[in-house]
């Protein structure tokens, strides 16, 4: 009798044994977003390094805030940050603008009290901005103190690259992390199945569909969450830094998968890039091997790379 | 005397079923529920059956037809209250000037998405 309650219960637990390990979870305010992080290992080290990146790349605090009052700083974060984004200027162009720190605090869009600046505030903001105020040597960024550095449209995506780095380290087998805008898919799930991204609709309840894929680096970009309204005209928080005034672009909403080391910064400046750019430049975005999109329009057209597996919502309202 | 008698193998049955039964009954629970966190910490647990409307902070909440959504909020941009009703598991709604989240929880997540984006 007490033989084989004892096996019994030793069935029970090689049978509990057998059921997943369930994964961590842990939820958090940084890099001026909500961030969620789901792992199979240690969350708390993943969150670690998140609290140290915003630490540095907080617009509003921190490090990169002293320097913008500043003309020179050490601060390998901003340095190396800085540096990856010109690299991405050097092979996409211009659109995507750190140097425009003062036009975005001109406009203050995410402040308690946006409003359209004067004409000549813009222009003046306008001539702070410029990859020629900023240089780089010797681990040593400098600026005319005028030039505020803005970091919004790259930051959340390095600082999923700092987090894959994490991952390799500690030989993670699987993480979800979720920055807002950008976010990592790491490893390989338990059950070995790929990983689903559902992608919102810009103007409904319906999803517009799911991305089904590998390992990779997802950042999206669009007008319809963030904006204010003045005159009855709405104005989007995504400047154009030609113009001075927020972009007027044909998209609602672009989504952008990278693959591999330094696909989170890459991905991110892409999104805001191709936003930017609107539905005449996406045929070269489209074709392109590296990197994947799923792109939506004012008319409700969606575009999406060739080779990405998506499965388009029916009830969406939008179509291929 | 043989190794297990059949008096002992019944009570091997009934425990391994009840193992079993309440394993199932862990993972497959039914009915939706949100989670309402302030600062990533969960605060308060509602169940999207029975209606309801409260205040997390100064962020007030309506359950309704197993939707949860956001009813008011002191925020400028109120992107909380524009994200509607959720009711599918990994929807949230954000409002980042107040620190308040809430995510839909509970049912078996094989077939719904990693991760939300847009």
């Amino acid at each position: 009798m007490k033989k084989s309650v004892a096996a019994a219960l030793a069935a029970v637990f090689i049978f509990c044994g057998c059921q997943k390990k369930s994964a961590e979870r842990s939820a958090f305010f940084s890099m001026d977003t909500f961030c969620t992080v789901v792992s199979q290992s240690d969350t708390e080290q993943i969150e670690k390094v998140i609290n140290t990146c915003s630490y540095n790349l907080d617009a509003y605090s921190g490090e990169l805030y002293s320097f913008n009052e500043n003309t020179f700083t050490k601060n390998e974060y901003i340095y190396d940050i800085t540096k990856k984004t010109f690299a991405l200027n050097d092979e996409f162009g211009d659109s995507v603008d750190i140097t425009s720190g003062a036009l975005t605090i001109l406009w203050g869009i995410s402040s308690d009290s946006p409003a359209v600046p004067e004409k000549t505030d813009i222009s003046i903001a306008l001539d702070t901005i410029g990859r020629d105020e900023i240089v780089l040597e010797n681990d040593t960024v400098k600026k005319p103190l005028s030039t505020k550095l803005d970091f919004g449209a790259v930051a959340k995506g390095y600082a999923c690259d700092l987090v894959y780095s994490e991952c390799e380290k500690a030989k993670t087998d699987y993480a979800i992390v979720s920055l807002g805008s950008s976010s990592l898919l790491y490893g390989k799930k338990q059950d070995g199945s790929d990983f689903r991204i559902e992608i919102k609709n810009p103007d409904g309840d319906a999803p517009l569909g799911m991305i089904t894929t590998s390992e990779c680096f997802v950042s999206t970009s669009g007008g319809y969450e963030r904006f204010f309204e003045a005159d009855g005209k709405k104005y989007c928080h995504i400047l154009d830094t030609k113009t001075g005034y927020p972009t007027e672009s044909d998209l609602v909403s672009v989504t952008v998968i990278c693959y591999g080391e330094n696909g989170g910064i890459k991905s991110d400046f892409l999104a805001t890039d191709i936003f930017l750019g609107g539905t005449k430049n996406l045929k070269k975005h489209l074709a392109r091997d590296d990197y994947k999109i799923v792109a939506a329009d004012k008319n409700k057209k969606l575009y999406v790379s060739s080779g990405l597996d998506f499965e388009i919502n029916r009830n969406s309202g939008y179509s291929l | 005397m043989k190794f297990i008698n059949l008096r002992d193998g019944i009570i091997v049955a009934v425990i391994f079923l009840s193992a079993l039964l309440f394993i199932f009954l862990c993972n497959f629970s039914s009915g939706d529920i949100a989670e309402i966190s302030v600062g990533g910490e969960v605060v308060k647990t509602v169940s999207l059956n029975k209606d309801d409307s409260f205040f997390v902070g100064n962020v007030s909440f309506e359950v309704k037809d197993g939707e949860i959504s956001a009813t008011s909020s002191p925020c400028h941009d109120k992107i909380c209250i524009k994200s509607g009703g959720i009711k599918n598991v990994g929807e949230t709604i954000i409002c980042l000037p107040e620190r308040v989240s809430v995510r839909i929880v509970g049912k078996s997540e094989s077939d719904s998405a990693d991760i939300i984006v847009g």
